[in-house]
């Protein structure tokens, strides 16, 4: 049952893929007027240009360029970088570690922060302390996340010298990289911590006041064990829906939050690439991440099976 | 009227809403006065006075050109809230119409129109909006533009779901026996009963797109020549460690502009229709 529910779902993923890179494909030949001109500037040679046009892939007739980009992007490969002369792929997975590691982070920071919090205030409804939590919530899903990573900065790093501004430490050391990943974390994870906290709170308060809870508690059991063991593990799927349903976000995100601390990540790839108007890393950049997003979408979607057996395939 | 009524009655009931209400309100009232709250001209540069710390005359201090940083987040509001507005009314717009041809229509077209906004939401909103502007310049009508095309999913889906719920109603079956056209049907009958979600999700998607202007400000990719408040954080960001305050304004104006349409939007949200509770989140 559940198998062939997640072979559908694979199966239903396959346009939506061709489709982004379709859409990729037609990224540069949107470009008003010539692409080649727009990379090289306007003293161009002609020569140049014609190079330049070769290098796109530009001078062929479009359906072929069509066939030959996709069957090139179904195996990851979107030529060269123009600036560093690397293969596109290449420079994106030299990349990717920071990227990861950023993005587990800031998730590990919003849930350890967001699932207690919100169970805490559902716990003790609308006492000062569930009002107090559900506002810092507020503000952190409010507050732009680069601007609350400068605060962080101007406090830990400037102020009291607890963190570097920037940089991501040296290869290897975990206590390095965490010492460079705390700030990065928390601006990005704040936002997510935010939602999460919302959506345990108001899931935990639904399950609270269910039937079987009722029961728990007329069975004398501690509320502490019935708050957790009972009410909480039946009030975790809305919440690891919207971490999935966010999680594009949070990548959206990782290229900001690499740009204000000075992370070499593939959020800086993009930056530096669209600065630089080196278009395959831009088509390469944008498509990988496009494809990061369809699979975890796809991976929520088939978790919830696992997470509630009485969800049905049909 | 009587539906109106208590509509105000459950919306005045949630402070929270009302204290948004107020927010948004006194906001926009700032970015319409701004030539009379401002106490400096914001473009007014004074090379003597530059980084300047806050003090009685200016309260925020003075950025890297010497020009007061109130006066500059006061009229920034304007092109901040445009910027909003506009994308938000543009993505209502298309993503509506998409949304009620899909629900109504269904079979072959709400498949193609639908995951075709599958292929749009694939794409992280903000490198969406980067591609766009790399490939057409950076102005505010183009930030306005890229935000709306990836925000036009998010209509499409709740109009869509939405027309599903009332379509094999009985009224619009009523209404159609009684020789309604589908034009007549579709924004007579039907349209103004997915009002409630559409108003909800248009609230909280304007502070979407503040925040998204900003951080394409902040990346380098906003329009130079509009003061955003996204582009005066920006422009604070070389001076971190010896003039910190040219950031903190224009960041709490977004913040609290944030703030005020989150609180709003969950406050109509409560009002209209307890059912959606959740469904929306800004981002």
């Amino acid at each position: 049952m559940w198998w062939s529910f997640v072979a559908r779902r694979l199966v239903s993923a396959v346009p939506t893929l061709l489709g982004v890179l379709t859409v990729v494909f037609l990224f540069v030949r949107l470009v008003p007027g010539d692409p080649a001109q727009a990379i090289l500037g306007e003293y161009a040679t002609p020569a140049n240009l014609t190079a330049m046009r070769q290098s796109l892939g530009l001078d062929k007739p479009l359906g072929e360029q069509y066939l030959t980009f996709m069957g090139k992007a179904l195996r990851l490969d979107f030529g060269r970088s123009f600036q560093t002369r690397q293969s596109v792929a290449r420079r994106i997975s030299d990349a990717l570690p920071y990227t990861v590691t950023l993005g587990l982070a800031a998730l590990f920071v919003a849930l350890i922060v967001g699932v207690p919090a919100g169970v805490i205030a559902s716990a003790r409804r609308n006492s000062a302390l569930d009002y107090g939590v559900t506002t810092a919530a507020l503000l952190g899903i409010s507050m732009p996340n680069f601007w609350f990573g400068m605060l962080l900065i101007i406090v830990f790093s400037v102020q009291l010298g607890w963190f570097p501004i920037t940089g991501a430490g040296v290869a290897g050391s975990v206590w390095g990289a965490a010492y460079y990943l705390t700030l990065p974390a928390i601006a990005l994870g704040a936002a997510e911590g935010g939602v999460i906290m919302r959506m345990t709170r108001s899931a935990m308060l639904e399950t609270l006041g269910q039937d079987f809870v009722r029961t728990a508690r007329a069975k004398g059991l501690k509320p502490i064990v019935v708050v957790l063991r009972h009410a909480l593990r039946n009030s975790l799927i809305p919440v690891v829906t919207i971490v999935g349903l966010n999680l594009g976000r949070l990548i959206g995100g990782t290229v900001i939050i690499e740009s204000l601390f000075v992370r070499p990540g593939i959020g800086r790839v993009m930056v530096d690439a669209m600065v630089a108007r080196d278009y395959p890393q831009i088509q390469g950049t944008v498509a990988f991440f496009a494809l990061l997003v369809v699979t975890i979408n796809l991976l929520v979607d088939v978790s919830y099976g696992l997470l509630d057996p009485r969800i049905r395939y049909a | 009227m009587a539906r109106k009524l208590s509509l105000l009655k459950a919306f005045k009931g949630n402070r929270a809403a009302v204290i948004g209400a107020v927010v948004v309100a006194l906001i926009i009232l700032v970015a319409i006065f701004a030539p009379l709250i401002a106490p400096f001209d914001p473009e007014a540069i004074n090379l003597r006075a530059r980084m300047k710390p806050p003090s009685a005359e200016h309260w925020f201090g003075t950025d890297e050109l010497g020009r007061d940083i109130v006066s500059r987040v006061v009229w920034g509001a304007r092109p901040s809230l445009m910027v909003g507005f506009v994308s938000v009314a543009i993505a209502t717009v298309v993503g509506t119409l998409f949304g009620l041809l899909a629900g109504y229509l269904g079979e072959s077209v709400d498949a193609l129109i639908m995951r075709v906004m599958d292929i749009v939401l694939s794409f992280p909103l903000l490198l969406l909006a980067l591609v766009v502007l790399s490939l057409f310049g950076q102005s505010l009508w183009n930030i306005m533009l890229a935000v709306a095309i990836a925000s036009v999913p998010q209509y499409a889906r709740v109009v869509r779901a939405s027309v599903l719920s009332v379509k094999r109603l009985e009224y619009v079956e009523a209404v159609s026996s009684l020789g309604a056209g589908h034009a007549r049907i579709l924004f007579r009958h039907i349209l103004t009963n997915v009002l409630a979600p559409l108003i909800v999700l248009a609230t909280v998607r304007v502070a979407a797109a503040i925040t998204i202007e900003a951080a394409l400000s902040f990346l380098g990719f906003g329009d130079p020549s509009a003061a955003t408040w996204g582009n005066i954080v920006a422009t604070g960001r070389p001076y971190l460690t010896n003039a910190p305050w040219i950031a903190t304004l224009g960041g709490l104006a977004i913040s609290v502009t944030v703030l005020g349409l989150n609180l709003l939007g969950d406050g109509l949200r409560d009002a209209m229709d307890p059912r959606l509770k959740g469904a929306a989140t800004p981002g």
